[in-house]
C-alpha cells in the first residue's frame, strides 16, 4: 500500500509544520503524489496529523513523509501556497542532509487560477493555461493575460483530480 | 515599452522605442512615451500629406469579435490615410463562429504574417494571448472590461487640445465608474501628470473602484468623489466633463436589474439648462461614445460639446500609433 505509515525514511523528504485539518489532501494533490505512486512503485507517502508544534503560530501541526523520491524545488515551493510556514527536510541514507523553508515561486504555471471571471483563462473552451506571476515583496499575484492582481487569501488552486 | 521607471523617465524617448511593440495596456507606456505619441498625432493632424505613404505595402487586420463603430473604422481610416491596406476579415463568416479557439485563430495569422492585428474581444486578456502567439505587433482595441489603450491616448490628446496642457487639468469623470474601462485607464494615465484634479461623479452603485482611487492618489492626483445628484454643482469646478454611458449589460438580468437600470438612467442626464445654470461657459463635454440618453440632444450642437472632435482625434492618434510600431517613413 502506498499511503501507509512510514516509520523511517532512507531516501526522501519530510514536509513539516503543515497546518492541521483539510489542507493535507490539497498538499498531496499539489505535489501530485497520487500520480507519482501510481507511476513508481518505490514511492510511498504517509501523513501525520495533530502533533504538537513548537511554533506558537501553528499550535498543532501535521507532516507529510515521502519515501523514494526527491521532489524538485519548484514542486516543493508550491506547498507555500497552502502552508507558508512549511519546512522541507531532505533525507539521504537515513540522515537529514538539508532543511529548507518553502517560498511561493515567482512564476506559477497552471497552478493558481485568475480571480477575474472575465479572464480568458477562466473560459474552458479557449483552453488557455493559467499563468500567474507572484511578487514576493508585495505579496501580490498578477495574471499574465488580464493583469488582474490579488493576494494570497484570494488564491484558488487549480488542482486536478 | 515598459512601466514608467526612474530609469525610463531619464531616458529621452525616440521613435525606435515603439518599433515592433504591442499596444496591449496603457500601462505599457511611460508618461513621456505617451507625450511623444501625442506630439506625433498633432503633426499628423496638421500635416497629413507627410504621412500619406507611410504605411505603403503594410497590411492591417482588424479582428473585431464585438461590435464597434468608431474604433474599428478609425483604425481602418488611419491605415488607409497612410497608404496601407486593410484586410476585410469578417468574424461572423469565419471558423470562429464554429467554435474555433482564439489561440487557433492566432496561430493562423502567425502563418499569414500581416504587419499588425487590431483586436477587440469580449474576454479579458485576449489581446495579450494573441500577442504572445503571433510574433508581429498587436493592438488591443478593447478586451472585455479590461483595457482600451488607444481610447485613453486619444482622450489625453483631446484634453491637451482643449486645455493646452494636461498638467493641472480639472476633470469631472461621470457615469459608470465601476465597470467603465475607459474611466479606469484615463484616471491612471491622468494621475501621472502633475497637479491633476479629478472629481468622480457616479451613482452609489457604480462608484470608482477603491483600487483606482488609491492608485491615482498615490500618483499625486487630487481625487474627490461626488454623488450623481451633485453633477450640476461639479460643472462649475471643472474644465472638462468626461461623460460615460451607463452600461445596461452590467446590471443583473430580470425585473430587478431592469428597475435599477431605469432608476439610474432617469437620474442621469446632462441638460443644456444644467450647463447654463452652472455658469461655466468654458466647460467642454467629452464622451468616449456610444452615448444613449445621458446627454441631452441640444448639447450636441452647442459650444460645450467636444465629443465630435474627440472622435475625429481617434484617427490621428491611431495613425501615430501605427506609424510608430510599424516603423513608418515620412515623405
Amino acid at each position: 500500500m502506498s499511503e501507509g505509515q512510514i516509520r523511517y525514511i532512507n531516501n526522501g523528504i519530510v514536509i513539516d509544520h503543515l497546518p492541521v485539518g483539510r489542507k493535507l489532501p490539497e498538499i498531496i494533490k499539489i505535489l501530485g503524489l497520487a500520480e507519482l505512486v501510481e507511476r513508481d512503485t518505490k514511492v510511498r507517502y504517509s501523513t501525520g496529523n495533530g502533533f504538537e508544534s513548537k511554533r506558537a503560530s501553528l499550535g498543532r501541526k501535521s507532516f507529510l513523509k515521502v519515501q523514494g523520491r526527491m521532489l524538485d524545488e519548484y514542486e516543493l515551493n508550491l506547498v507555500a501556497l497552502i502552508a507558508p510556514d512549511a519546512t522541507v527536510n531532505f533525507i539521504k541514507d537515513g540522515k537529514v542532509v538539508e532543511k529548507k523553508k518553502v517560498f511561493i515561486p515567482n512564476q506559477l504555471d497552471d497552478i493558481v487560477c485568475c480571480v477575474n471571471p472575465g479572464c480568458i483563462t477562466n473560459h474552458a473552451n479557449e483552453k488557455v493555461r493559467y499563468n500567474i506571476a507572484y511578487d514576493a515583496g508585495s505579496g501580490i499575484f498578477t495574471c499574465h493575460y488580464c493583469d488582474t492582481s490579488f493576494g494570497l487569501k484570494d488564491v484558488k488552486l487549480n488542482l486536478k483530480g | 515599452m515598459t512601466e514608467d521607471t526612474t530609469e525610463k523617465t531619464k531616458k529621452k524617448v525616440s521613435a525606435s522605442d515603439f518599433f515592433n511593440k504591442d499596444v496591449v495596456s496603457i500601462r505599457d507606456f511611460s508618461k513621456e512615451q505617451i507625450d511623444f505619441v501625442l506630439e506625433l498625432a498633432k503633426e499628423i493632424e496638421e500635416r497629413p500629406r507627410l504621412y500619406s505613404e507611410a504605411m505603403k505595402r503594410k497590411i492591417m487586420v482588424p479582428l473585431f469579435f464585438e461590435p464597434s463603430s468608431r474604433t474599428c473604422t478609425s483604425f481602418q481610416m488611419a491605415m488607409m490615410r497612410m497608404g496601407g491596406s486593410v484586410l476585410d476579415f469578417d468574424v461572423e463568416q469565419s471558423s470562429i463562429k464554429k467554435g474555433e479557439t482564439l489561440k487557433d485563430t492566432a496561430v493562423m495569422f502567425r502563418g499569414y504574417k500581416p504587419d499588425v492585428v487590431v483586436i477587440r474581444h469580449p474576454l479579458e486578456g485576449s489581446a495579450k494571448l494573441f500577442a504572445d502567439i503571433v510574433g508581429f505587433p498587436v493592438i488591443n482595441a478593447g478586451d472585455g472590461k479590461n483595457q482600451h489603450p488607444t481610447q485613453t491616448i486619444l482622450d489625453l490628446y483631446t484634453i491637451k487640445e482643449i486645455l493646452g496642457d494636461i498638467n493641472g487639468a480639472k476633470i469631472g469623470i461621470v457615469g459608470d465608474l465601476k465597470y467603465g474601462r475607459t474611466t479606469h485607464s484615463l484616471s491612471f494615465a491622468l494621475s501621472r501628470y502633475s497637479g491633476v484634479n479629478m472629481i468622480y461623479v457616479s451613482p452609489d452603485e457604480l462608484r470608482m473602484p477603491s483600487s483606482i482611487c488609491t492608485e491615482s492618489r498615490n500618483n499625486g492626483a487630487r481625487i474627490i468623489e461626488k454623488p450623481l445628484k451633485d453633477l450640476e454643482r461639479v460643472i462649475s469646478d471643472v474644465d472638462i466633463l468626461y461623460m460615460t454611458r451607463i452600461q445596461r449589460e452590467r446590471f443583473p438580468k430580470g425585473d430587478e436589474g431592469e428597475r435599477q437600470y431605469a432608476q439610474i438612467c432617469s437620474e442621469y442626464r446632462l441638460t443644456i439648462k444644467m450647463l447654463e445654470r452652472a455658469g461655466n461657459k468654458n466647460v467642454k463635454i467629452m464622451h468616449p461614445k456610444p452615448k444613449i440618453d445621458e446627454i441631452e440632444a441640444e448639447i450636441d450642437d452647442s459650444e460645450y460639446a467636444y465629443y465630435p472632435k474627440q472622435e475625429a482625434n481617434g484617427v490621428y492618434n491611431r495613425e501615430a500609433i501605427l506609424f510608430l510600431i510599424l516603423g513608418g517613413q515620412k515623405i
